[in-house]
């Protein structure tokens, strides 16, 4: 059962980009995407394709959850009993073992090259979906992708640790008069130098500025405080970076921001796995769980897409210090959100959590879907700077049909 | 001792130019000419103008016309001393009569302290890895490197030194390398940092499979790591008696006596080669739990040469990676990126296809004739730096075509300059001269941004710096760093008149342009066009007293949070 939608995937030959490219985005999609980063590599193994009694299947139970016949890692409770919400995909599988290839391949749906640098999905999403005066992409306890060639006014706004105030943002102490005598002054700066210096470094810069003095004004930018909500929120999502991260991006996403990204740290786990991957499922479990019941109360659940994923699955083997080594054959991604077709399963792995045993996704597949949930246009071509012709998404990608509502 | 004082850098450096000591100039001499020791002997690579030239003609790109004096020394200083240049250095530059002026003044800032002292911090910050070390044991790593590059110590010698090294980090900082990157990580990521680092091959891609894109192996990186196998970290048992005079130095340096004490008792971090210790794998990779084999050390195929070398596995890496053939290609297309923003291969840190690939690509003749040349030249870090700043192609100005592909064909062939981003130690250096912090003397002040000083400064590295490391050309300035400048206490005060401060050293002079000069050459190091001046001077219209004063400051604010003033340019 759990592999019955496969038939389905591969199946569809179609290339969605070449359908959509010249429509407009089709209405009823996500307006706001989340994606819940797992920084140096999540185990597959040992979170949501769980291997028990096989020898590379660890020391970590497998549990039942809200979805009959599906099992994920006894240390995500919570996520097992809202099961029904999110699809997961058993069976990602890349090519890239090395973290920052990984990431730029994960962030950006493509393969890592010279002569282009390729914007991050944040940086597409923000372009389609963004408005007003708080940032189009936010990067918490994290990098982030930035905008690649469509430049730095593309690149997400960092927040490193949700846990402390975010500084800078406003001066109580500002009179208006100066400000804009100042503001005034710097765009006659500013015009005069890109007028010597074009060029996209340029322009970017000068966007740049413009946007931090336009979230200076904005009255918006208190989605950053999190001391505006209870204790008791804060303690329900954790009060780790993490947790801490997961809240500001509900705040953000209530006030108009259309992509968040929020990592979670130190999945690389050469040694001590197991020991740090419950630490670290349980500040998953905590945070998502508390992230998924709060985009539902306020509504927002239907028009976002929440996505996690991190840089690579993680080593079938166990090597001598109890650790797993770098392994992007095969890893797990996992959606949810109002335009995902919850409670399901899509591919599979070998007996060994080694290779993929069916319906094999590629990362360029999983960015077409995601374009086709955000309404991005995954065809459309874009020229740059160095005069390439780049589409949205890879071409070579399918959208996973079945794992978005119709 | 007086010596070693001297070179206390990172920590020192913010210290000293936080303290206000007018004069006793932390980042070497304020002019090229005071104290300046005797050049070391750096002529320039004979043919580098001539092949550039080459370059464009046979790429066919418009090439960017010169700059003016000014403009030159603003990137020039920014590159060898990591700095804006002071106002009466812009004036003595400009006013120099000579001829041939830029090539004496960049041999004299290259033999100078603050050199070393710049380009230390720049490699100690792509050097060290993300393993934490104490802060006083990273500080001796680069205080190392600074003595290094000012001694000049070949960049093969330092590579080697470093990954070779063992014994206490303290006593030994040059092993600070490689064990931040092998403390808790193990020889995988070492060996991807150092083939990375040192031959520009990212043969980690191979750690997992084959390389996807050239010939490289899984088994090529096995061997790799073979040689990184009997690296050990552990903390040293200290016996405070017998510690040496450097690491009671570097300690004390870089905390309170209380927190030296509790440091000692504790102990450094020491760098150890252990007798024994094999790189193993299992024998069949359809096994994975089934018997292991050990993997014989060889590089990129080529066995070490064991029975002539003590020992150690790493040494005899670091002989063989010094005599390969992108050793200096490497560390020639670093130095280039730092320069230009981009290398002749990019990036500069993936040189395994100009090798390694099924179909090689070869390397641009500009690069392998520098490697060459910096060869011959003992692979000086001076002459390199020194070579590149007073070519043409460092001359360019970023005038010509609006058509961004033309401009973009120009960069890429280095016919015509980028704008490139600072690095945050740099941005508040150039803050503090700019807003002259550095020398301000109202009493009160002073104590309060010597008591804000580490937090400020970490504010500033933590905004702007990137864990990740990223490449410098795909960085250029975010809102948190906007909003740093915008809103942060350093700008809105600094632009505030006091006694001494910027606006107060512009209202000495007698006039309208006098001022508007030195506020010009203190913040952007040139003076204003005639277009600026009469736009500047509609500003002030009608301003007097304090309403000029404001206006002053608004000014200032301004201009330091343009990009004319956050870029290289």
């Amino acid at each position: 059962m759990a592999t019955g939608l496969a038939g389905l995937g591969s199946s569809l030959a179609l290339g969605l980009g070449a359908r959509r490219a010249s429509g407009a985005p089709p209405s009823g999609r996500a307006k706001h995407c989340i994606v819940l980063y797992m920084h140096g590599g999540a185990s597959h193994i040992d979170t949501f394709d769980p291997k028990p009694g096989t020898p590379s299947g660890g020391s970590f139970a497998a549990i039942g959850t809200k979805v009959p016949g599906i099992q994920i890692c006894e240390h995500l409770p919570k996520i097992a009993a809202r099961m029904d919400r999110l699809a997961l995909i058993r069976s990602l599988t890349a090519k890239e073992g090395n973290h920052a290839r990984a990431r730029y391949l994960m962030h950006t749906g493509f393969v890592r090259q010279g002569g282009v640098e390729h914007p991050g999905l944040g940086a597409w999403t923000g372009r389609a979906l963004g408005a007003g005066p708080l940032p189009r992409q936010v990067a918490v306890a994290g990098p982030g992708q930035g905008g690649g060639f469509l430049g730095p006014a593309f690149d997400p706004f960092t927040v490193p640790r949700p846990t402390q105030p975010v500084r800078n943002l406003g001066r109580e102490d500002a009179l208006p008069a100066r400000e804009s005598r100042r503001e005034a002054m710097l765009a006659a700066l500013e015009g005069d130098f890109a007028a010597r210096h074009a060029g996209v470094q340029v322009d970017g810069s000068r966007a740049v500025t413009e946007a931090a003095i336009a979230l200076s004004h904005a009255r918006e930018v208190e989605a950053f405080d999190l001391s505006k909500e209870s204790a008791k929120t804060r303690k329900r999502y954790g009060e780790q970076d993490f947790g801490a991260g997961c809240l500001m991006a509900r705040r953000l996403i209530e006030r108009g921001v259309p992509f968040v990204e929020v990592s979670l740290r130190n999945w690389d786990t050469h040694e001590d796995n197991f020991a740090r991957v419950e630490r670290l499922c349980g500040e998953l479990d905590q945070a998502w769980s508390a992230l998924i019941d709060d985009l539902q109360a306020n509504g927002k659940w239907k028009e976002t897409l929440v996505v996690w994923m991190g840089d690579f699955g993680r080593t079938p083997k166990i090597n001598a210090r109890g650790g797993r080594d770098h392994w992007p054959h095969a890893s797990s991604v996992v959606l949810g959100g109002g335009v995902v077709r919850g409670g399901q399963v899509w591919g599979a792995t070998d007996a060994q959590g080694a290779r993929v045993a069916d319906a094999p996704v590629q990362v360029a597949d999983l960015y077409a879907t995601l374009a086709a949930g955000l309404g991005l246009v995954a065809g459309e071509m874009h020229m740059t700077p160095r005069g390439r012709p780049v589409t949205t998404v890879d071409e070579k990608g399918r959208v996973l049909d079945g794992l978005l509502r119709g | 001792m007086a010596r070693m004082a001297e070179r206390r850098t990172r920590f020192a450096l913010f210290a000293l130019l936080l303290a206000c000591r007018r004069g006793e100039d932390a980042e070497g001499s304020s002019a090229p000419e005071a104290n300046a020791p005797e050049a070391p002997s750096v002529e320039s690579a004979p043919d580098l103008d001539a092949r550039f030239e080459a370059a464009w003609a046979k790429a066919g790109v418009e090439v960017g016309p010169p700059v003016d004096d000014a403009t030159f020394l603003r990137r020039a200083s920014l590159d060898l001393w990591g700095r804006i240049p002071r106002p009466e250095e812009v004036q003595r530059f400009v006013e120099d009569p000579d001829p041939e002026k830029r090539e004496r003044w960049v041999e004299r800032m290259v033999a100078d302290e603050a050199f070393a002292a710049y380009w230390a911090e720049l490699y100690a910050g792509a050097l060290v890895g993300a393993d934490r070390l104490p802060p006083a044991t990273v500080d001796a790593f680069e205080t190392w490197l600074e003595s290094g590059i000012s001694d000049g110590r070949g960049w093969d010698e330092l590579a080697v030194a470093m990954v070779a090294a063992e014994g206490a980090l303290l006593e030994r900082p040059e092993g600070v390398y490689i064990a931040s990157h092998l403390r808790q990580s193990g020889p995988e990521l070492l060996t991807g940092a150092v083939s990375r680092t040192f031959l520009g091959v990212q043969i980690e891609c191979a750690q997992c499979h084959d390389h996807p894109y050239n010939r490289l192996t899984q088994e090529d990186f096995r061997e790799m790591a073979a040689y990184f196998a009997r690296a050990k970290v552990r903390r040293g048992k200290l016996d405070p008696d017998v510690m040496s005079d450097a690491m009671t130095d570097a300690m004390s340096d870089a905390m309170s006596d209380d927190k030296a004490k509790k440091k000692r008792r504790k102990g450094d971090f020491e760098l150890h080669e252990r007798p024994r210790g094999e790189f193993r794998v299992p024998r069949d990779p359809e096994a994975p739990e089934g018997k292991m084999r050990s993997v014989a050390p060889r590089l990129f195929g080529a066995a070490p040469n064991l029975q002539s070398e003590e020992g150690s596995r790493r040494r005899a890496f670091a002989t063989q990676m010094v005599e390969h053939e992108l050793f200096a290609r490497a560390a020639v297309g670093f130095v280039w990126t730092q320069l230009f923003g981009r290398a002749p291969v990019e990036p500069w840190d993936e040189l395994g296809d100009t090798v390694f690939a099924r179909e090689p690509r070869p390397t641009p003749e500009l690069l392998d004739y520098l490697s060459e040349e910096f060869i011959a030249h003992d692979y000086d870090l001076r002459w390199l730096v020194g070579s590149l700043v007073r070519s043409t192609a460092y001359r360019r100005g970023a005038g010509g075509s609006a058509d961004p592909q033309i401009r973009e064909a120009a960069e890429a062939a280095f016919a015509r300059a980028a704008v490139r981003p600072l690095r945050a130690e740099q941005i508040f250096r150039n803050l503090m001269i700019a807003t002259v912090l550095e020398e301000v003397r109202g009493r009160d002040f002073k104590r309060r941004v010597r008591a804000n000083q580490r937090a400020a400064q970490k504010e500033f590295e933590f905004v702007f710096s990137d864990d990740e490391g990223r490449r410098q050309d795909s960085f250029s300035g975010n809102v948190p760093q906007a909003l740093l400048l915008w809103n942060g206490a350093l700008t809105r005060e600094g632009v505030q008149r006091r006694p001494g401060s910027l606006v107060d050293q512009v209202l000495e002079a007698p006039d309208f342009e006098g001022r508007l000069d030195a506020l010009y050459l203190r913040v952007y190091g040139r003076w204003p066009s005639a277009a600026e001046r009469s736009r500047s001077a509609a500003w002030f219209e009608g301003a007097i007293g304090q309403t000029e004063v404001e206006a002053w400051e608004d000014l200032a604010f301004a201009m330091l949070n343009s990009t004319e003033f956050t870029t290289n340019h």
